[in-house]
């Protein structure tokens, strides 16, 4: 009677002890929820000094922990524009590459899974046009892409290639219309001589990041060159960075090839050229993710590239990207 | 000073100051750990000396000395220890006012308690979550 007894009451304890873990599971379930509700923004770099330029110019970055695995996924905190905090996860470096770049946006869905949208922050080629003021995209420009083609996605048969990579899902609607409202600080008069919301955080990158300040005009190789025909009543400054919406081309391919990327340009209208947005959006169409693409340009493309712009490149992009973030 | 040397004795903030000079020099966790496996008591002794470290050197130098330790506990399969070692930092990123850290670390740890079926401390842990 006794031992039936004493096995009843352990049989209870064990019950309780069970319950109680369940109940603790739940709360622990909840809470992370929580938590992770407020991460709904991500940030990918490719390469270190863009992801030195994005750390500099988006402040304190904090390590988003994992128990049983080494993370690098990092968060900083903005505020939107009513002033409440905004969580931002930062994906770390991916390498170059679109294989490269879908790899980190699944991993940040994985560990953040309220993540709704990517910001793909890099540098890119730009497409000059000597003869159209206002389609020549500039070495220290920011060209954001509302449209995406993945150029070396082609079928090839018997030297006849036919591209297949037109189909990929284009920009966020929603960040889309931030940029938008954005831009439009720039058709004010004299639109360089006044502060534009990236203006100051374009000027604390150049401040933290070694040689990032902006080159000089006789470093774009482009400079003496231009003779324009068309886009006069156009206005920009020469020393500042103008923002650009329009097609930019991915692929993995390092571009160094004037006759190329003006085919590219002349067939499909691709403004910039870079090498990981389709694995971003790719991967984000997957995962059901908006994403954006912000591009500082570095080079044109061609035999004259070189790496002089590749830093302040990185902090224009960094400086659009946050205050797209903060314009909502 | 140290706070706790009526529990670990007189000559703990000696052993300290001793422990921060070796692990300042080295830049690396290894010069204050042994090769043998870290017990119980030694992770206690190590999470002490990152207070002491946030008193000589600011939290934040203590919270990158945990990420070590953390880093060093998944190199030696000691994943048993981690949850304590982020319970540490929670309570160093509420230090700092940093409510959202806190809550991660908070958060990561009461798993890692729950994991190995550590319920009272898992219990400690989720209560620090605010969000």
């Amino acid at each position: 009677m006794t031992e039936t007894a004493g096995v009843d009451a352990t049989s209870v304890n064990d019950k309780e002890a069970r319950e109680e873990r369940i109940r603790l599971h739940h709360e622990a379930t909840e809470k992370k929820l929580a938590i992770f509700k407020q991460i709904t923004y991500a940030v990918i770099n490719a390469i270190p000094h863009e992801y030195a330029a994005t750390k500099a110019v988006f402040g304190e970055a904090e390590t988003i922990p994992s128990a049983f695995r080494k993370q690098t996924i990092r968060y900083v905190t903005l505020n939107d524009a009513a002033g409440n905090d905004m969580y931002v996860a930062l994906a770390g470096t991916s390498g170059a590459g679109t294989a490269q770049a879908a790899a980190a946006t699944a991993q940040v869905h994985v560990t953040c899974p309220h993540v709704t949208k990517v910001i793909l922050i890099g540098i890119a080629a730009g497409q000059p046009n000597m003869v159209d003021k206002e389609k020549d995209v500039r070495l220290g420009d920011i060209v954001v892409g509302d449209k995406l083609i993945q150029y070396d996605h082609i079928k090839r048969t018997d030297g006849i290639a036919e591209l297949r990579g037109d189909n990929i899902m284009p920009a966020d609607r929603q960040l889309m219309q931030a940029v938008d409202r954005l831009r439009s600080h720039q058709a004010r008069k004299g639109s360089w001589t006044v502060d534009k919301p990236w203006d100051s955080y374009i000027k604390r990158g150049c401040g933290e990041i070694e040689n990032a300040a902006r080159p000089e005009r006789s470093q774009d190789p482009k400079s003496e060159t231009r003779k324009y025909e068309k886009g006069h009543t156009y206005t920009r400054s020469d020393d500042h960075p103008y923002v650009h919406v329009g097609t930019i081309g991915s692929a993995n391919i390092l571009l160094k090839d004037a006759v190329f990327r003006d085919s590219l340009n002349k067939n499909h209208g691709i403004v910039a050229f870079e090498m990981e947005g389709a694995g971003v959006a790719i991967a984000s169409a997957t995962f059901s993710l908006g994403y954006l693409n912000v591009r500082g340009i570095c080079d044109y493309g061609d035999n004259e590239k070189n790496d002089d712009w590749q830093r302040y490149a990185s902090v224009c992009a960094a400086s659009f990207a946050r205050a797209v973030l903060e314009e909502g | 000073m140290y706070e706790k040397p009526e529990r670990l004795g007189v000559n703990i903030n000696t052993y300290f100051a001793s422990l921060l000079d070796r692990y300042t020099t080295a830049g690396d966790i290894t010069a204050i750990i042994g090769p043998s496996a870290i017990s119980a008591e030694d992770l206690e002794l190590l999470l002490d000396f990152s207070f002491y470290i946030a008193r000589h050197r600011g939290e934040r130098a203590a919270i990158e000395f945990c990420e070590k330790l953390h880093h060093h506990l998944l190199d030696a399969a000691l994943e048993i220890h981690v949850g304590r070692v982020l319970m540490t930092q929670a309570r160093l990123f509420n230090q700092i006012g940093k409510p959202m850290s806190r809550d991660l670390y908070a958060m990561e740890a009461a798993e890692a308690f729950l994991f190995f079926d550590q319920i009272s401390a898992a219990e400690q842990a989720l209560a620090m979550v605010q969000a």
